[in-house]
């Protein structure tokens, strides 16, 4: 992609107000961020999973969305997507007349006070195939959400590489979208693919999408490190996020764990900036839904 | 940007437009194209920058080489007139319709070779390549339903994998004067 194609791709505030109209889904007081890139083992699964973990902390009732069929947060939280019955497919294809009491049988407790999980099953990735582009169904988990409102303070779901249903119905679904992206030049790659995506969808849609970079990995010691992380400031200036979560090894052993990082070590280095992201977006979607 | 990239991004607008759409707009949704009829329709199959387009044979009254250079045009729409068969015949800046956005990026019209020459010869379609007439079956066919942001495209072939225009809709908007010309 080229530079031209990289600036208007950040320029989503400019998007025009035609299409089809969704509501927005700050109707609601529940907070919905989707975790996406569409770029693999840029940190998804880690930043949901510490999100929600400080989260909890905070007495949040929180539930988490698995919508990769690779399932990698699920298996986090120890469900596994091979066997796993019940996941949002039964909402796409059964389509039930009551969603709410649907989701409520797949909704899984874990190990943690106030988190929860709607877990990932294989077959989600048949899904595509499936229903192509039917009418609609790029809201389904949106309305889902709408019945689930006065359960959850805040949503939190991490999404498939792969641009599809389920990544649109993320996108369609959320408050804010936060982009995790490994700071690394193949990683800033799958950035400018993601912007673009959520500009396409905001043309669509007539909704303009908030979303915050967040660098990831950053190892200062590195020149990839340093290189990245500067020209995604120059590119896309206030949309990254003030400070990059540094390599931290202890990610790897929270998940071999299954115990959020943010529970395990919170005043680890890495958790206070996810901390800091964590309250601002706290705030910034209050003052939007004000 | 390229040819290429802008026309996956059409047909990724179409899934994302497809997916997210509530059947309710706020706008006065151009009226959907009529309902298919199972039997087969002929249509033209031609490319332009890359994108496969067809039109229904009906709308066809001919095809001839692109001429060496096209007549100035006023109308903003067109990318100049030639005469065809004793009638002034504009050609259609699809540049304008299909890819608003793209602006300049798209190659220029001299790289065109062909000239669709719709109904009744007062307007015309460039076109780099016509792979000629074919029948598209009524299930191959995926007719637009509702009212989407690009009212030009009556529906989709899956066999052929090409875009079928609504040429009602291309002429109207071809006989429009743009809001900042007039």
């Amino acid at each position: 992609m080229t530079q031209e194609t990289r600036s208007e791709a950040v320029d989503v505030s400019g998007a025009t107000a035609v299409g089809a109209v969704i509501e927005p889904a700050r109707a609601t007081a529940l907070q919905v961020w989707t975790v996406a890139n569409q770029k693999g083992g840029v940190g998804k699964t880690t930043t949901v999973v510490t999100l929600a973990g400080l989260l909890a902390r905070e007495g949040k009732r929180v539930l988490m969305l698995d919508l990769d069929p690779q399932g990698s947060l699920s298996v986090y939280f120890e469900y596994s997507p091979e066997t796993n019955n019940g996941s949002v497919y039964n909402l796409f294809v059964d389509e039930p007349a009551d969603l709410r009491t649907a989701a409520r049988a797949m909704i899984q407790e874990t190990h943690f006070d106030n988190i929860q999980l709607l877990p990932a099953a294989s077959v989600m990735a048949t899904l595509d195939r499936k229903l192509g582009a039917r009418t609609g169904k790029g809201l389904v988990i949106r309305d889902l959400l709408r019945a689930l409102q006065d359960e959850y303070d805040h949503v939190l779901i991490d999404c498939s590489p792969s641009l599809g249903i389920l990544l649109v119905n993320a996108l369609a679904a959320c408050n804010h979208l936060i982009i995790p992206v490994q700071t690394e030049f193949l990683a800033v790659k799958g950035l400018e693919r993601m912007l673009h995506t959520l500009k396409m969808i905001a043309q669509s849609t007539g909704r303009v999408l908030p979303y915050m970079i967040l660098p990831t990995m950053y190892d200062r010691r590195t020149r990839a490190s340093t290189q990245s992380l500067e020209f995604l400031r120059e590119a896309y200036g206030q949309a990254v996020w003030d400070t990059a979560v540094p390599v931290n090894t202890e990610f790897r052993e929270a998940s071999r764990t299954g115990i959020p990082l943010s529970m395990r070590s919170p005043q680890d280095r890495a958790i206070a900036v996810y901390r800091e992201l964590c309250h601002y977006l706290m705030i910034a979607d209050q003052v939007e839904q004000q | 940007m390229d040819s290429t990239a802008t026309v996956n991004d059409g047909l990724l607008a179409e899934y994302f437009d497809d997916l997210l759409s509530t059947g309710a707009t706020d706008r006065q949704p151009p009226p959907a194209p009529a309902p298919a009829t199972e039997a087969a329709e002929e249509c033209m199959i031609f490319v332009w920058h890359g994108l496969r387009l067809a039109i229904h044979r009906n709308d066809l009254r001919g095809v001839c080489a692109f001429p060496a250079s096209l007549q100035p045009a006023a109308h903003p729409r067109t990318l100049g007139s030639l005469d065809y068969q004793a009638s002034l015949s504009r050609v259609i800046d699809l540049r304008q319709l299909l890819l608003p956005q793209a602006g300049a990026a798209v190659a220029p019209a001299l790289t065109y070779d062909y000239l669709l020459v719709l109904r009744d010869g007062q307007w015309a379609l460039p076109a780099q390549a016509v792979s000629g007439l074919c029948q598209f079956n009524a299930a191959e066919v995926r007719r637009r339903t509702t009212a989407t942001r690009r009212p030009w495209l009556a529906g989709t072939s899956t066999l052929q994998q090409c875009a079928i225009l609504d040429v009602d809709a291309v002429l109207a908007w071809a006989e429009e004067t743009p809001r900042d010309q007039s």
